[in-house]
C-alpha cells in the first residue's frame, strides 16, 4: 500500500512539473488532463505583503515629492525684493482690509516686498511706535492669495474671539514689570481675511489710560467692505 | 508630513547643537580672542519651531534688571545672512540715546514718566544703519565673523568721533552670567554670538510659569539689554532660570526672553560700551 501511494503522489509531482514547464500542452497531448494547481495560503501572504510594501514605497514617494505646497513654491525668495512704501499704497493693495493709524501720534515704517519676477506683491512689514514710546508694534501683511507667510506660530495656546467685523486669534501676557512698576502687555496675533492675513508678530505696550489690546487692534486694522 | 518635518528639524537641532563651538581663535586687536572660522548667518526668516514649557512651583522669586522698558528691537534686515548687521542696528539704537548723532534723523526714544526708557521702533534712518553696518563688516551671503562685527562696529563708531570697548563674559570657555550681569548693570548691552537660540514668551501664572520658546537652529547674533532670573522652589527642589532680555532680530519674536540653557550655545558674548 505505501509503495502504491508512494508512486501516485510522485506521478502527480511529476505532472506538476511538466505543467510547469510548457503549460500543461505535454500532458493534453498525452490525453492526460492536468491537475488543477491551488494556490498555496504562504503565497498568498507573500504576494500580499510584496503588494502593501510597493504600496507603501509608492504612497512615501507620492506625498513627499508632490508638491502639495505648489502654492508656496509660486515665489522664490531669491527673487523677492523689498522696498521702502507708504500706508496709501498698502491699503491700495489689500483686499480685506484697511489699516489707519493717527500719524500725528504714532512714527511708521514701512515696507513691501514682492516677487521680481512677477511684479506682484507678496506682503508689508510695518512698524507702529506711539509717539510717547509707550506702544512698540510690528505687523506682517500678506495680501496675495498664493503667499502665506511661513513662519507664524504661537508659542503659547491662544484665544481665539470674534470682534465686530472681524475673528482674531491671539496670545497675550499682562505683567507689572517688577523694576519700573509699568503695567505691560505683550501680544501677538493673527486676523485672516480671505485673501489678506495680518499678523501682529510683536506688541508690547506699557498700559498708561486703562484701554485694551483689542481697542488698539481695533483702532487700527478694520474690515473693508466687500 | 508634519511628523516628517518635525522629525527633520529635531535632527538638524541636534546636529548645530552638537557642533563644536570654534575651532580656531584669534586675538583681536584688545587682545580677545575671536571664533575665527564661525560665520554667523541668521537671517530674519530662519526657520522656526516651537516649544512650551512649564515650571510648576511651590514660591518663585525673580530678579530683573532691564536697561530699558522697551529696548531697541530693529529687525530690518539689509540682506540674507546679515544677523550681526542687525544686531550692530540695535546695538548702535541703544547708544544713540546718549549720543544722537550716532544716527542722524532719528530719534532714540524718551523717557517715561520720568522713570523708564521707551525706545523709538525702526525707521528709515536705522534701515540705512543697517546697511553701512552690512558693508562695514564685510558681511556677504555666507555672513559675518565675531571679528568682522566687532571691526565693522569700530568703523562706524570712528566715523562719529566714537569709541567703542569690548569686554568678554566668558570664563574658561563657558559664558559667565555673574560676569554679564555685571556689566548690565554698568548699562553695557550683551552682544551673544549663538549656535542655534531661543526666545521666550512668559506667562506668569500664581502657581506655574509657561514659557513658550521660539527656536532657531542659526549661528546667530542677537543683543542682551537685561536679565531675568527666576528662582523656584519646586517639590523637587530648587531651580535656577537665566534669561536676557534679547533683541533677537527675527522678523518673528524680535523680542523676548533668551534662556541661556535651553537648546542653544553660547561661542561668546561680547559687553560692549560706546563712548
Amino acid at each position: 500500500m505505501n509503495v502504491k501511494r508512494y508512486l501516485k503522489k510522485q506521478a502527480k509531482q511529476d505532472r506538476l512539473a511538466i505543467m510547469e514547464a510548457d503549460g500543461g500542452e505535454t500532458l493534453r497531448a498525452l490525453g492526460i488532463e492536468p491537475p488543477k494547481k491551488k494556490p498555496h495560503r504562504a503565497a498568498w501572504i507573500a504576494g500580499a505583503a510584496s503588494l502593501a510594501a510597493s504600496l507603501a514605497v509608492v504612497l512615501t514617494c507620492v506625498f513627499t515629492l508632490y508638491p502639495f505646497n505648489a502654492q508656496e513654491e509660486k515665489y522664490l525668495e531669491e527673487n523677492f525684493v523689498t522696498e521702502d512704501s507708504t500706508v496709501e499704497k498698502m491699503n491700495a493693495e489689500l483686499h480685506d482690509f484697511l489699516l489707519t493709524f493717527d500719524e500725528t501720534a504714532c512714527q511708521i515704517a514701512i515696507t513691501r516686498t514682492y516677487d521680481s519676477v512677477s511684479g506682484e506683491a507678496l506682503y508689508y512689514q510695518l512698524t507702529i511706535n506711539r509717539s510717547d514710546n509707550s506702544l512698540y508694534g510690528e505687523f506682517y501683511i500678506t495680501c496675495n492669495e498664493h503667499y502665506e507667510y511661513p513662519n507664524f506660530t504661537f508659542s503659547l495656546t491662544p484665544i481665539f474671539e470674534t470682534l465686530t467685523h472681524y475673528a482674531i486669534t491671539y496670545q497675550l501676557e499682562s505683567t507689572i514689570h517688577p523694576q519700573y512698576g509699568f503695567e505691560t502687555i505683550t501680544c501677538k496675533a493673527e486676523i485672516k481675511g480671505t485673501i489678506d492675513c495680518v499678523y501682529i508678530t510683536q506688541y508690547d505696550e506699557l498700559i498708561l489710560d486703562g484701554h485694551t489690546f483689542l481697542d488698539s487692534v481695533q483702532a487700527i486694522v478694520h474690515a473693508t467692505e466687500n | 508630513m508634519l511628523h516628517l518635518t518635525t522629525i527633520g528639524l529635531s535632527l538638524l537641532m541636534l546636529g548645530t547643537l552638537g557642533a563644536a563651538p570654534c575651532a580656531s581663535l584669534k586675538n583681536g586687536d584688545d587682545g580677545l580672542r575671536f571664533c575665527e572660522t564661525i560665520v554667523y548667518n541668521g537671517t530674519n526668516d530662519d526657520t522656526h519651531s516651537t516649544e512650551i514649557v512649564r515650571r510648576d512651583f511651590i514660591s518663585r522669586e525673580k530678579s530683573v534688571y532691564d536697561l530699558a522698558i522697551i529696548p531697541p528691537r530693529y529687525t530690518y534686515s539689509p540682506a540674507v545672512s546679515s544677523c550681526a548687521a542687525v544686531a550692530g542696528s540695535n546695538l548702535i539704537g541703544f547708544y544713540d540715546r546718549y549720543n544722537e548723532d550716532l544716527i542722524p534723523n532719528h530719534k532714540s526714544g524718551s523717557l517715561i514718566a520720568g522713570v523708564a526708557y521707551s525706545y523709538s521702533s525702526q525707521d528709515e534712518a536705522t534701515f540705512a544703519l543697517a546697511h553701512t553696518l552690512y558693508d562695514y563688516m564685510g558681511t556677504d551671503e555666507t555672513g559675518t565673523t565675531e571679528a568682522q562685527f566687532v571691526d565693522g562696529i569700530k568703523k562706524f563708531c570712528k566715523e562719529k568721533g566714537m569709541s567703542v570697548s569690548t569686554a568678554s563674559c566668558m570664563s574658561s570657555g563657558s559664558f559667565s552670567f555673574s560676569k554679564a550681569k555685571t556689566y548690565i548693570e554698568a548699562n553695557q548691552p550683551i552682544v551673544f554670538f549663538v549656535s542655534g537660540y531661543n526666545v521666550g514668551f512668559m506667562a506668569e501664572r500664581d502657581t506655574f510659569d509657561s514659557i513658550g520658546y521660539s527656536l532657531s537652529t542659526a549661528n546667530h547674533v542677537m543683543v542682551g539689554f537685561g536679565y531675568y532670573i527666576y528662582n523656584y522652589v519646586t517639590t523637587a527642589g530648587n531651580v535656577t532660570d537665566y534669561y536676557f532680555n534679547v533683541a533677537s532680530g527675527a522678523a518673528i519674536d524680535s523680542a523676548g526672553l533668551y534662556n541661556i540653557n535651553f537648546k542653544t550655545r553660547i561661542i561668546d558674548a561680547l559687553a560692549v560700551n560706546i563712548y
